[in-house]
């Protein structure tokens, strides 16, 4: 994340009073007062539910730092968490990697790439959970994917792409990644767009190829697009809830089951709202801890 | 478009990029046509192995039959309301702080940013019961506003990202220039940054759109007027166990998704005009 | 960082978690308990909420409330009906914690005890002089699946059992006579390997999820295996006897060598009666409503190969049943009203059985001879039926645990005799958490 902090030192001084006045937090009121109302003040509550044995139903008492204790041993937690990370570290990689080539084929005029920009944008415009449903239906055992792939001979028998543990959590990353294509190559051609034409010529001129002036023009150029892209596919991927829902309610044996899916499960099944509380909390923690480890590796590097 | 009359491929990879470009399009789509097609089957085409992909007798039945069946145009109207408002007050509030977050440099802004980055992780269930505790004190369970607020506020952080680094990225020179003339920060990022940051603040509005149009468990806990359910709770009714008529489902679906579509059409030139590119590089 | 902005930001901390504690007392504190005590006179408004019964029964509905508003002057009943099962609960759950609470609302077996069991509905023995007398009308499998306790709390509105419904022309070509289907399990596995064999198809699906009259783990071990679930006193699992381990051995078999439908590893109600709608698989094990998906979604012709039986016999004696009930929320401001409606609304359910083939809860409406008039019918009202699940507050989870035993022993990860062990070992801890 770059700072405009070194480019201000030679501003007039009237403006650097305006740069560094309260103007900031007064345009930040809207946003602070409705993320504070809306996401922190309930999220406090979360953390203090997790100190409690709350049921969602009755008056709760402090259990102290029991439920977490009992996360400590509850194996299908770790496994959630693992396939968090599963889920999330795919997810993010396939949607920040494949649209990035397609923008640039469509950006420097292949033919019909109106036609193939909309067509892949299309997957984002169904409800989420209608998508699902047709993709449960298409990856049954006798659903048509399996029916293509026995026809072409690809497979002898059917693949249990949902009821296969080793099957199942891919499905639904294929899925998400399916889904959410569109949005990341949208992303990537706004950037694209705002990039001057220039440096195509000037690659051009200088010989490159195509494949070079990918990597040394567009992908460095796009960095911007690229960093929001993966925070955007992370954090949409931790929460992944939907397609879990649908395809494969986190089966089988916990196979696809994430740490979002089980806290729902959790509080709203189990009526254990203390518990799925705290799930909540080290979720949050283990995420914060990531992100503060890539920010530290990403500072290195640059 | 922008006026390149020669090809950027030779033909060999051009041929082979469009196939490529071709197969994904049509996994894209597969899945959509196949949804499509359903919605004008009668009701024992649906189950055909192999599936049919024109219907052998197609019919606009499910489309009457839906379409007054569970008030799905109130769900639609209801839809588009809370659509467009979350939008709204997302973007506008975004706006704000995003222009203050890429253009200001006020104490502890990098903590505010990181803070609220933070919570765009929590699971939503996580915060479910206490958020409707919240909307319950204001009086909000039978208001639309009892979903824009929260959802606004839920998807804040996604535009506030967006749209912080469109103004970080804007020239300095700009407000230089801006604040000689003796311009007030307001009408800095109203008359002068605003009309710069086109494509981003279409790029939030539609994620926004997308994101909010399919939520379904919020307005579904939320809302208890039927009259003010939208159109993804809507569907529930026609997928819930007892009821999952596929060929009712595909037609809901597809009258879900126009509008969907509708403002992906509308919106697109914001990202891909000429216009836009020329006025950023200057 | 400068320390002035730590300071201000644990300022802002602390007023964030003084505002939360404020909010969670709220939360916490008075939610519940507090039986509303105005009379049941003047102007009454009651708010009722049905599961799923929008799309397509919205004019029955609305006509028996309007029936009950003419009825009783002064009455408002406004409907609010939820799409989904799934979601009745965290909706319910929300509307507690907020006290926005119906009147009347519609629940389930698996989700009724933790309400009773919290306090959060009424005792049904509080609000009639002779609760006994209201038993009375009421079908006594139905009307105990409500009693927790030694009270009862919910008004049965109307049910289902499982049945045989079984593709005529794949018994043909395997073989079997379409004219007598399995009566017993071991038919069952029988036919479904001949099936297999001669069509290549399926035998059957039974899926493991919790929509109660399908297929689900509960009746496998007991309805199927005729082990107890639960022991007398009812705090330890009795469930993983050589019977039960038998039982699965065969289901595990059955998954293994492809007579038993893969869909039931981690399928749903839905997903099997579609597998049958498509003709690969020969039977499910679902209630008779299924016929009306089925002939909603498959053509004449297709839908003429599907009939209905009775549920294979199994060694429990009865297959588990499921119900939908009304309960009364403690926060009910007219308690009385809300429980004269909901019983008012059961007595309706011959006009919802007419669409579609459903037991009512009232024995006074089973004896229409609509209950008589289809052979579907005849199979519901003549088949035993039982709930089988436990009454317990944490039913979820203990349906969950055998939801996963039984996938890993299906999927080879662990032996039947392991899986259940592991399940039983699962209740064992569930039911000493006493949650």
């Amino acid at each position: 994340m770059s700072e405009p902090v070194g480019r201000t030192a030679e501003r007039g001084r009237s403006w650097r009073r305006v740069r560094d006045s309260r103007w900031g937090w007064l345009f930040a009121v809207p946003a602070v007062g409705l993320i504070g109302g809306f996401v922190l003040y309930p999220a406090v509550n979360t953390l203090l539910f997790s100190f409690t044995d709350f049921n969602g139903l009755t008056p709760a008492s402090l259990v102290g730092l029991g439920q977490y204790a009992a996360l400590g041993a509850d194996g299908v937690f770790h496994r959630t968490l693992l396939n968090s990370l599963l889920i999330t570290g795919a997810v993010t990689v396939l949607l920040v990697c494949l649209p990035l080539p397609v923008a640039y084929w469509i950006h420097r005029g292949i033919p019909l790439r109106r036609f193939f920009r909309t067509m892949l944008y299309l997957p984002v415009v169904v409800p989420v959970i209608v998508s699902s449903v047709a993709w449960k239906w298409l990856l049954d055992d006798n659903g048509l994917i399996n029916y293509l792939l026995v026809a072409a001979g690809v497979t002898e028998r059917p693949i249990s792409w949902l009821s296969d543990p080793g099957w199942a959590v891919w499905s639904v990353i294929g899925v998400i990644v399916w889904r959410a294509f569109g949005i990341y190559l949208l992303i990537y051609l706004a950037g694209l767009a705002t990039m001057p034409e220039e440096h195509f010529e000037a690659a051009a001129i200088d010989g490159a190829g195509h494949v070079r002036t990918f990597a040394s023009i567009v992908v460095p150029r796009l960095r911007g697009s690229i960093v929001l892209s993966s925070v955007i596919a992370f954090v949409a991927a931790m929460r992944t809830f939907d397609e879990i829902y649908v395809l494969t309610e986190g089966g089988p044996v916990n196979a696809s089951k994430n740490t979002a899916y089980y806290i729902w499960e959790s509080a709203f099944s189990f009526f254990k709202f203390g518990y799925g509380s705290a799930m909540a909390v080290v979720l949050l923690l283990a995420v914060l801890a990531m992100v503060l480890i890539g920010l530290r590796l990403a500072r290195r590097s640059s | 478009m922008r006026g390149r009359t020669k090809q950027a491929f030779r033909p060999v990879p051009r041929i082979v990029i469009m196939v490529v470009l071709g197969i994904s399009s049509l996994v894209a789509i597969g899945p959509l046509v196949w949804l499509v097609s359903t919605s004008f089957k009668s009701r024992g085409d649906v189950f055909a192995v192999p599936p049919e992909l024109i219907p052998a007798d197609p019919t606009l039945d499910n489309y009457s039959h839906v379409w007054t069946q569970a008030d799905v145009q109130q769900y639609l109207a209801n839809s588009l309301l809370v659509s467009v408002g979350t939008v709204l007050l997302n973007v506008s509030t975004a706006a704000l702080l995003g222009f203050a977050l890429g253009r200001f440099r006020f104490k502890g802004r990098r903590l505010l940013f990181l803070l609220g980055l933070s919570t765009m992780i929590i699971p939503f269930p996580a915060i479910m019961l206490p958020l409707f505790v919240t909307v319950k004190q204001l009086g909000l369970t039978d208001n639309l506003l009892g979903i824009i607020i929260p959802t606004g506020a839920m998807t804040l952080w996604l535009s506030v990202y967006i749209l912080r680094e469109a103004f970080l990225g804007l020239p300095d020179e700009l407000e230089e220039a801006a604040v000689i003339d003796g311009c007030s920060p307001l009408r800095l990022l109203f008359q002068v940054m605003l009309p710069l940051v086109k494509a981003p603040l279409a790029t939030s509005a539609i994620l926004v759109f997308t994101l909010t149009w399919s939520e379904f468990l919020w307005p579904l806990v939320i809302m208890r007027d039927h009259s003010r359910f939208t159109i993804s709770v809507g569907l529930q009714y026609f997928m819930s166990t007892l009821t999952s008529n596929w060929h009712h489902i595909a037609a809901v679906a597809v009258i879900a998704s126009l509008p969907v579509v509708v403002v992906y059409l509308v919106l697109q030139r914001y990202f891909f005009s000429d216009v836009l590119a020329g006025s950023s590089k200057g | 960082m400068k320390p002035i902005q730590r300071r201000r930001l644990l300022e802002g901390g602390v007023l964030l978690l003084a505002a939360g504690l404020v909010s969670a007392c709220g939360v916490f504190g008075g939610t519940t308990g507090e039986t509303a005590t105005s009379p049941d006179s003047g102007p009454v408004a009651l708010e009722f909420w049905t599961i799923n019964l929008k799309e397509g029964y919205t004019p029955y509905i609305e006509g028996a409330i309007r029936r009950y508003e003419q009825e009783r002057k002064g009455v408002t009943v406004k409907w609010v009906d939820i799409p989904d099962f799934e979601q009745t609960q965290s909706k319910l759950l929300a509307a507690i914690s907020g006290g926005a609470t119906p009147d009347v609302v519609n629940m389930t077996p698996f989700i009724l005890p933790k309400f009773a069991a919290t306090g959060t509905i009424h005792a049904l023995d509080d609000l009639v002089p002779d609760i006994q007398a209201v038993a009375g009308e009421y079908a006594p499998g139905f009307w105990d699946a409500g009693v927790i306790g030694g009270k009862s709390y919910a008004i049965p509105f109307y049910g289902s059992v499982s049945a045989l419904i079984y593709n005529t022309e794949l018994f043909e070509k395997a073989g079997l006579d379409p004219g007598k289907p399995p009566a017993d399990w071991n038919q069952v596995f029988d036919a479904a390997k001949k099936i297999r064999e001669k069509t290549g198809v399926s035998g059957f699906v039974q899926t493991l999820d919790d929509f109660n009259d399908a297929g689900n783990p509960s009746d496998i071990l007991a309805g199927q295996a005729g082990v107890p679930l639960l022991s007398a006193d009812g705090k330890k699992a009795a469930f993983a006897t050589p019977e039960a381990v038998a039982h699965l051995e065969r289901y595990a078999a059955g998954v293994k060598e492809g007579w038993i439908d893969r869909t039931s590893v981690n399928g749903g109600v839905m997903d099997g009666a579609k597998v049958l709608a498509q003709g690969k698989t020969g039977m499910v094990f679902l209630g008779p409503w299924i016929l009306r998906w089925l002939k909603d979604n498959t053509d004449a012709e297709t839908f003429k190969r599907f009939k209905v039986a009775a549920h294979p016999a199994g060694a429990g004696g009865a297959a588990n049943g499921f119900l939908q009930q009304f309960a009364v929320p403690k926060s009910s401001k007219n308690p009385k009203q809300a429980l004269d409606f909901a019983r008012y609304f059961s007595s309706t359910v011959l006009e919802l059985a007419k669409q579609a083939p459903v037991l009512p809860g009232m024995v006074s409406v089973a004896k229409d001879p609509h209950f008589q008039s289809t052979p579907e019918m005849k199979v519901l009202v003549d088949q035993q039926m039982k709930f089988y699940w436990p009454k317990h507050p944490a039913v979820g989870e203990l349906f969950a645990s055998l939801r996963t035993r039984f996938q890993s022993a299906y999927l080879g990860d662990k032996t039947p005799r392991q899986a259940l062990d592991e399940a039983a070992a699962d209740w064992d801890r569930i039911l000493a958490a006493g949650q």
